[in-house]
């Protein structure tokens, strides 16, 4: 049993190994070469078109002649192309490279209804590889235009990716891929929007290619365009479409379009557009080039109506405009700019066109304006704007005007001159800005600007140099000083007089002493003339003074002995008290019988009052105390 | 009495005059010359010349606001800015009611490249008082302050010489307001000797200019400034000067770059 059982399990192990190695031989003998078709809609209008793409696996490249595409029933084939990739992949072990080639066919409806295509062969080393038939639905046609874009049925990888986005093919092509390119498959046509004009009037000139056959634009050479001025426009954008010419189905598409602006009456003459073709009636057939040429075309320019021009009209105003014209701000400060804006729009020949200038205003400092154009790049008809921008600067506060503007074209639609006006442009100016908004303008007050020039040089000076400060010259000071101490000199003269005005016993003494040497002086003249009692009564007095100088007694009203016997008191020696009461005594005497007084006797009382006075005053005094 | 009052007068207006005839001194003629010159080619555009001439007359040691403007005009109009703000700054400060020179000045400043703005914390530039002290004109307070300063000693002195009581009693209450504005003045005048002295100004002239946070060439820069900026003198430090600038920051410019005001 147990030998059985091994035996058993080895035989079930090689069956298994044998099978799985069969296996994988078929799997991998089966994907040597495979075929598959697809379509991209299986309901397809009967405008529009359906992709069928047979996908051909292989080790080698399969030749497309060696494809039966089979019946495509009520479906036309109008392209195909091809597209090839590698496929890299580890079967069994080993690197295996395989090759996918992707033939696609274009196929248009011819009528509705369902319809069968295929099956599609493949004969390949002597074996036939077939694809599953594939059922379509036509319906009627869409109501949308062809005008719309279409998704190019080849994808974005067109064979000729340049110019044209698709790529033309008949099924002729395809089905006799050795017959030699006709003349009519391939031509090209300029036309004009109208071939009569007005000056300045806009005539585009539009260049198509018609082709049945794959080609694709290598170069165009237009012809000197004289009288013409010239806008180019974009047909980056532009759809291959399809038409019948003469009973044959062509693709066109619109290689080139021109606006031009005639600047010139009379018959101009386009003449014949160059276009070199790159043709390839086959992708499996060398590309070829091919050179065509439009016939001449003529368009037949006016001159502009003289009927009715406006004397502002400027010639090349031709088109439909609107005029616009405004201030970003209406109240403005004194010297604060404002901007004007200027703006045409419209239908012409904008970079042409000549708007209006603002004049010269009086009232504004005006900057040369900056002009910006914007021309629309698409489309047949040449639209755009055309903007001035003008900065400028009041000159004067109050409400000042900007005038309106006019602008006069010509329409070709109406055959008439039109004339636009901008409104008139108020703006308040203001004197000053105060607090960040703008002051309220006076009524009727209007300031001219002045400040802010620039002042000018002087033509006259003394050139009187300004030297040093006052303050650092050398008699400064004492300028500064001596006021008050003029002040205090005449303060201390005052106070001193003052002082001497006092009734103080030194005061006393001191204009007794002033009165004894007056009268004495007084006696010395009166006793030279002889009046003795005059004499003696100012020699008597003068006594008295200097006893008071010298004593501070007050003699008046006192006796001699009284006085005699104060001086005593006060330290006067008894001696000269009895000398000065003697000389007292004999001056009374003399004042009194003045007859007995001879003139030398005069000058003896003289000086003998002398010797008195000075010997008193060489007496050690202590004068009388104060009283007042 | 009279012979006294006479005698103060007579003193009061030699001082008040001596100035001025020593000022109408004659001007030897080719400054003069040097100065039309300088206008002639002014006038026909030619300012590099007319700085010419008009530096000639100021080397010669005149010291004028006319010449000062028209220097400075001058330098304005030849582009060179930080010149034309100095001597739009040294008119001022000889006039400061010049307002020619303040008018073309703020033109002037209006091209500045430096905005002074935002004053770093804690930092402070020139105090008010300064500009108010500043925009006074010394010789004005100088003569104005003098005379209400004799005006009022000769009525003290009058008062204690005249005899008649309501003369003296007069004197008194005239005296009394004539003393406080004389104080005021006097408050005004030191003050501004003291700007004069102690406060000195000066205008970057080099078109532009390094501050630096020290005084050496190879101290940290702190900002870059350019020509016509006003700078406050603070201390010199061998070729550089410490400066502030209004909005009170500090550092250190080349002495040499730096007009002084």
């Amino acid at each position: 049993m147990k030998t059985g059982d091994r035996a058993t399990r080895w035989a079930i192990l090689w069956v298994m190994g044998v099978a799985a190695w069969a296996a994988q031989a078929t799997v991998a003998h089966a994907a040597e070469v495979t075929i598959q078709a697809s379509v991209d809609r299986s309901e397809v209008p009967l405008n529009q078109q359906v992709a069928l793409v047979l996908s051909v696996e292989a080790p080698d490249s399969v030749p497309a002649g060696q494809i039966d595409l089979g019946d495509t029933g009520s479906l036309r084939v109008t392209g195909t192309r091809t597209e090839d990739s590698l496929s890299f992949s580890f079967r069994g072990g080993k690197r295996q490279f395989t090759k996918i080639q992707k033939f696609v066919y274009i196929l248009s409806p011819t009528k509705t209804g369902t319809t069968r295509i295929g099956p599609a062969k493949l004969k390949y080393q002597g074996k036939i590889y077939s694809t599953k038939a594939i059922r379509i639905q036509v319906v009627a046609a869409s109501k949308k235009s062809s005008r719309t874009r279409r998704s190019s049925p080849f994808g974005s990888r067109s064979p000729f990716p340049n110019n044209f986005d698709d790529f033309f093919r008949s099924s002729q092509d395809l089905l006799n891929q050795k017959e030699e390119l006709k003349e009519d498959d391939i031509f090209v046509r300029a036309t004009v929007s109208q071939s009569a004009a007005v000056v300045g009037q806009q005539v585009t000139v539009t260049l198509r290619v018609y082709s049945r056959v794959g080609a694709r634009l290598a170069s165009s050479r237009w012809p000197k365009l004289d009288g013409f001025f010239i806008v180019p426009r974009d047909t980056s954008r532009s759809q291959a479409d399809q038409k019948y010419v003469d009973g044959k189905l062509y693709r066109f598409l619109v290689l080139a379009q021109k606006a031009l602006f005639p600047i010139q009456s009379g018959e101009l003459t386009i003449a014949p557009i160059e276009v070199e073709m790159e043709i390839s009636s086959s992708p499996f057939l060398p590309v070829v080039s091919k050179t065509l040429y439009t016939k001449p075309l003529t368009v037949s320019v006016r001159d502009l109506p003289a009927a009715g021009r406006p004397e502002d009209f400027r010639s090349g105003n031709v088109g439909q405009f609107s005029l616009s014209g405004g201030v970003d701000s209406t109240e403005v400060a004194l010297n604060q700019p404002v901007t004007y804006t200027l703006r045409l729009q419209g239908t012409g020949n904008i970079q042409g066109v000549r708007p209006p200038k603002l004049p010269e205003l009086a009232r504004f400092k005006i900057f040369d304006p900056t002009v910006d154009v914007q021309v629309g790049k698409r489309g047949r008809t040449v639209k755009g704007t055309k903007s001035f921008e003008y900065i400028l600067v009041p000159l004067a506060s109050g409400t000042l005007e900007i005038p309106s503007l006019s602008f006069s074209f010509f329409d070709p639609r109406q055959s008439a001159y039109r004339t636009l006006k901008t409104k008139v442009q108020q703006i308040r100016v203001a004197a000053s800005k105060e607090n960040g908004k703008i002051a309220a303008v006076g009524a009727g007050h209007e300031v001219n600007i002045l400040a802010g020039a620039f002042k000018p040089i002087r033509f006259q000076s003394a050139l009187t140099t300004y030297g040093e400060p006052v303050y650092r010259h050398s008699w400064f000071l004492p300028l500064l000083l001596s006021p008050p101490g003029l002040y205090l000199l005449v303060a201390l003269f005052a106070f001193v007089r003052a002082r001497g005005r006092t009734n103080s016993v030194r005061n006393r003494m001191r204009r007794a002493w002033l009165r004894r040497q007056r009268r004495l002086k007084q006696a010395g003249r009166i006793a030279s003339t002889g009046k003795a009692a005059e004499f003696y009564a100012e020699l008597s007095a003068a006594l008295m003074d200097a006893v008071e100088a010298r004593t501070g007694i007050a003699p008046a009203g006192m006796t001699l002995v009284e006085v005699t016997g104060q001086m005593e008191q006060l330290g006067v020696s008894s001696a000269v008290a009895e000398q000065i009461k003697a000389e007292a005594e004999n001056c009374d005497f003399g004042r009194f019988a003045p007859a007995s007084s001879r003139g030398d006797q005069m000058q003896d009382s003289l000086e003998r009052v002398r010797k008195v006075i000075k010997s008193l005053e060489r007496e050690r005094v202590r004068p009388q105390a104060e009283t007042t | 009495m009279r012979r006294f009052f006479c005698g103060l007068l007579l003193l009061f207006l030699c001082c008040r005059l001596t100035p001025v005839a020593a000022a109408a001194e004659g001007l030897p003629q080719d400054l003069s010359d040097y100065f039309q010159k300088g206008n002639k080619a002014y006038l026909n555009g030619d300012y590099e010349q007319a700085t010419e001439a008009y530096r000639r007359v100021l080397e010669a040691g005149i010291y004028n606001p006319d010449l000062s403007f028209n220097l400075a005009n001058a330098y304005s109009r030849a582009g060179q800015k930080g010149l034309a703000v100095l001597f739009y700054e040294k008119t001022l400060q000889m006039d400061p009611n010049d307002e020619a020179a303040r008018s073309n000045l703020n033109i002037v400043r209006k091209d500045l490249i430096d905005r002074v703005v935002d004053a770093p914390g804690g930092a402070a530039g020139d105090p008010l008082w300064h500009s108010f002290i500043r925009s006074l004109s010394l010789g004005w307070l100088t003569w104005t302050f003098l005379s209400l300063y004799m005006l009022v000693f000769t009525l003290m002195i009058g008062k204690r010489l005249l005899r008649n009581e309501s003369l003296r009693r007069l004197a008194f209450w005239v005296n009394i307001p004539l003393l406080t504005l004389a104080m005021v003045f006097g408050l005004l005048l030191a003050s501004r000797i003291y700007l004069q002295e102690k406060v000195h100004h000066g205008v970057v002239i080099a078109a532009s200019l390094p501050i630096r946070e020290g005084p050496e060439r190879t101290a940290k820069v702190l900002m870059e400034v350019h020509e016509g900026l006003k700078v406050r003198y603070l201390k010199e430090v061998g070729d550089f000067m410490r400066v502030r600038l209004s909005n009170g920051v500090e550092g250190f410019i080349q002495s040499s770059q730096l007009g002084r005001i």
